[in-house]
């Protein structure tokens, strides 16, 4: 009698055992299925910017690089080289024509700037947003209220309206066609002030009147009390801003647009693409992204803990 | 002690003044041309003219633009009331721009207009009075696969097809069973640029003396409308077009080159695109087919305007004469680049440079028309009531009855 009810025990917690495991292979196929479509495009990105046009279109799969670089052209005649003899489906002869076409095209200069704006805008948010939403959600002084609407005002009116009169200011003040006058007018926004307002709102005072007591004043109190309890509101609008201003298009076009030194990625990428008139030039478009993405890619892996976090604190992706 | 440190200070600004003046008075002038970015090979041909240019004129500087998103950037200019000199205009925002009046008139000063291809000269004229120069243009043609054609025994098709040479040819290939698993005869997207050439090839028109907008609005247009749609839309319904979608292709130009579809209907920016990715292609163009009404095709279009609102406006023409004159036109045909020269004298020397393929777009610029649509006009809604069109879904005298009306 025991051993039988042992044996349909063992039965059963075999059978559920079972299940579990087919379950979770069923997870793990599904989990590698979409990681597969998330990262084939990637591979077959790469492995486009590396061919020559008449390759991508033979072999647009052809992913595995036999050795040694080739010319795209023919160096006597100048014409292109025929796919056949650069792809055979699967394997492809790699070529470097897109990434020198974009180097050629000043890529490392729209990388730097790139580089320098959305650093710069973002550490000026930081500062700027912080101070403004702490002002705002602690220090009582008149018209506390109306400035906070007003702020959030802003948020209401879309941004193509602000294009003209931006331009017309900064010309007046001579700033088109500078660093700083691409920073200046992103130096605070209205989402950020917003943000840190509400997470200053959700500190204990008790922290601050514990700190007043032991004679500290407002500044002590916000950058040595306050700002180190705020990471998660901090990191988030971090996110927000970079990845904001990396891909900002029209602010950078309409206030340095017509300045190649000053172009970010974003434009040099429009411009690229515009060059090839009715077609886009495959391997520089894609080489181009390539040295976009990458940056991206390789920030967003390390500090991929803290996107998750900054995302869900918000309740907000991109802005 | 206290008057002489005034006076020196006086002394040294007026000397400043003066060097600044000097400065001036050498007549240094910087104009500024804004336009878009083109091939590498055009960019770098457009900065050696400018070269030449300041050579010629060694007075004026030009500050040359070449923008991302050109229209955008020069619209936000011409909203701040303070824009370039000279500035690129394509043949779609031309009216537009005369209307707001940021464009100079240039009839009396842009020099030898008569050599210039008179349709196309026509689209940058309003009121008989040629408001900018053309830059450079690009007409339809019809482009074939000789490989296709020998292989099914089909004879070449010839400068002077008519539609019905077309469509006998394109069955005469889908009979012949030469064609591999998946090649059409005709590569023919159901867009509203296609629609317009044939169209044009069936006696329509676009615009009156008036100026206003006639497609498809009565009479022979509605006529011609109707007979373009059923002559193209039969094409596809009798299996001897396909889409490029249909082709898995991103355009049927690229269908082409890749062999699924025998012939198609492109502009000349397809001789530089085939040559680059499709060097294998063994191909050749003739000029579109002849329509009821005759030939007809469709030109796109570029012009050098100069901006009313100038400081400069001498310089300004100076500049642009020298890019859009004889020797302008010249310089731009022996670049061969996509873009036809706009002068008639020069379509030879740009054949010269593309190859015997080149030919049948000049050919076209002698009866080549713009087809420039009012700027509210509904082309994404028309694109899919085509399509429907061609799938059978709708009607041909319902579309032709919606694209003539007022929208």
């Amino acid at each position: 009698m025991a051993a039988t009810t042992i044996e349909t025990v063992g039965q059963t917690s075999g059978a559920s055992r079972l299940l579990r495991r087919l379950l979770a292979a069923l997870g793990m196929t599904f989990l590698i299925l979409f990681a597969l479509v998330e990262i084939v495009p990637f591979v077959f990105t790469i492995a486009n910017s590396f061919k020559c046009l008449p390759a991508i279109n033979a072999g647009p799969w052809a992913f595995i690089p036999t050795s040694g670089f080739v010319e795209c052209r023919d160096p006597a005649t100048g014409s292109a080289i025929a796919a056949s003899e650069l792809t055979n489906g699967t394997t492809f002869r790699p070529s470097l024509e897109g990434y020198q076409t974009v180097v050629a095209e000043n890529l490392p200069r729209w990388f730097l700037n790139s580089v320098i704006f959305a650093i710069a805008i973002t550490i000026l948010r930081l500062i700027t947003d912080s101070l403004a939403g702490y002002a705002l959600a602690r220090i009582k002084f008149p018209g506390n209220r109306l400035i906070f609407f007003i702020i959030l005002g802003t948020l209401m009116i879309p941004g193509v309206v602000l294009i003209i009169p931006r331009f017309l200011i900064l010309k007046q003040l001579g700033l088109l066609n500078t660093y700083q006058g691409l920073i200046i007018p992103l130096a605070a926004d209205a989402f950020g002030i917003f943000l840190m307002k509400q997470f200053f709102e959700s500190i204990p005072k008790e922290l601050e009147e514990a700190a007043e007591v032991d004679g500290a004043n407002r500044f002590v109190t916000f950058f040595r009390i306050i700002l180190p309890i705020t990471t998660p509101a901090l990191t988030a609008l971090t996110i927000f801003s970079f990845q904001g201003q990396w891909n900002n298009f029209l602010d950078v076009l309409i206030i340095v647009g017509t300045d190649p030194n000053l172009w970010t990625l974003t434009l040099g990428l429009a411009n690229l693409q515009g060059a090839g008139g009715e077609t886009l030039i495959w391997n520089v478009f894609l080489a181009g992204a390539v040295i976009t993405t990458l940056p991206m890619a390789i920030i967003f892996f390390s500090f991929q803990r803290y996107f998750v976090e900054g995302v869900s604190y918000s309740g907000l992706a991109g802005q | 002690m206290r008057t002489s440190r005034f006076t020196a200070l006086g002394a040294a600004a007026l000397a400043a003044l003066a060097l600044t003046t000097g400065v001036f008075a050498q007549d240094s002038v910087t104009i500024t041309l804004m336009g878009h970015s083109s091939s590498p090979a055009e960019d770098e041909a457009l900065s050696a003219s400018i070269a030449a240019f300041e050579e010629a004129y060694p007075n004026i500087d030009v500050d040359v633009q070449l923008v991302p998103d050109f229209d955008t950037v020069l619209q936000t200019a011409f909203a701040s009331g303070d824009y370039p000199e000279v500035f690129y205009t394509g043949q779609s925002q031309f009216g537009r721009y005369v209307n707001a009046g940021v464009i100079a008139n240039g009839s009396a000063n842009i020099e030898t207009p008569e050599g210039f291809y008179p349709a196309l000269a026509a689209v940058y004229t309003v009121g008989g009075e040629l408001y900018c120069p053309p830059k450079d243009f690009s007409n339809l043609a019809l482009e074939y696969n000789k490989d296709l054609f020998d292989a099914a025994g089909v004879e070449y098709p010839t400068n002077d097809w008519t539609w019905d040479d077309l469509r006998a040819a394109a069955e005469a290939l889908a009979a012949s069973g030469t064609l591999p698993e998946g090649t059409v005869p005709i590569a023919l997207n159901p867009d509203i640029d296609r629609w317009f050439a044939f169209y044009v090839q069936a006696g329509g028109t676009f615009y009156d003396e008036d100026g206003n907008f006639v497609f498809a609005n009565e009479g022979a247009n509605y006529d011609a409308a109707i007979t373009a749609l059923e002559f193209t839309s039969g094409l596809a319904l009798d299996g001897l077009s396909a889409t490029s979608s249909d082709l898995s292709a991103g355009w049927p130009g690229e269908a082409f080159g890749q062999g699924t579809a025998a012939m198609t209907f492109e502009g000349n920016w397809i001789v530089g695109y085939l040559a680059d990715t499709f060097p294998e292609l063994n191909w050749g163009t003739v000029e579109m087919p002849a329509g009821p009404a005759g030939d007809g095709t469709l030109t796109f279009s570029e012009a050098y305007c100069v901006g009313a609102d100038n400081a400069h406006p001498e310089e300004s023409w100076l500049l642009v004469n020298f890019l859009t004159g004889e020797e302008g036109a010249q310089r731009v045909a022996t670049g061969g680049f996509g873009p036809m020269p706009p002068r008639e004298a020069s379509g030879e020397t740009w054949i010269e440079a593309v190859g015997e393929n080149g030919a049948a777009y000049v050919a076209g610029g002698a009866y080549a028309v713009a087809p420039v649509t009012p700027s509210d006009y509904d082309r994404d809604g028309l694109g899919n009531f085509i399509g429907g069109v061609f799938r059978g879904d709708e009607d041909p005298e319902d579309v032709a009855d919606y694209a003539g009306s007022e929208m």
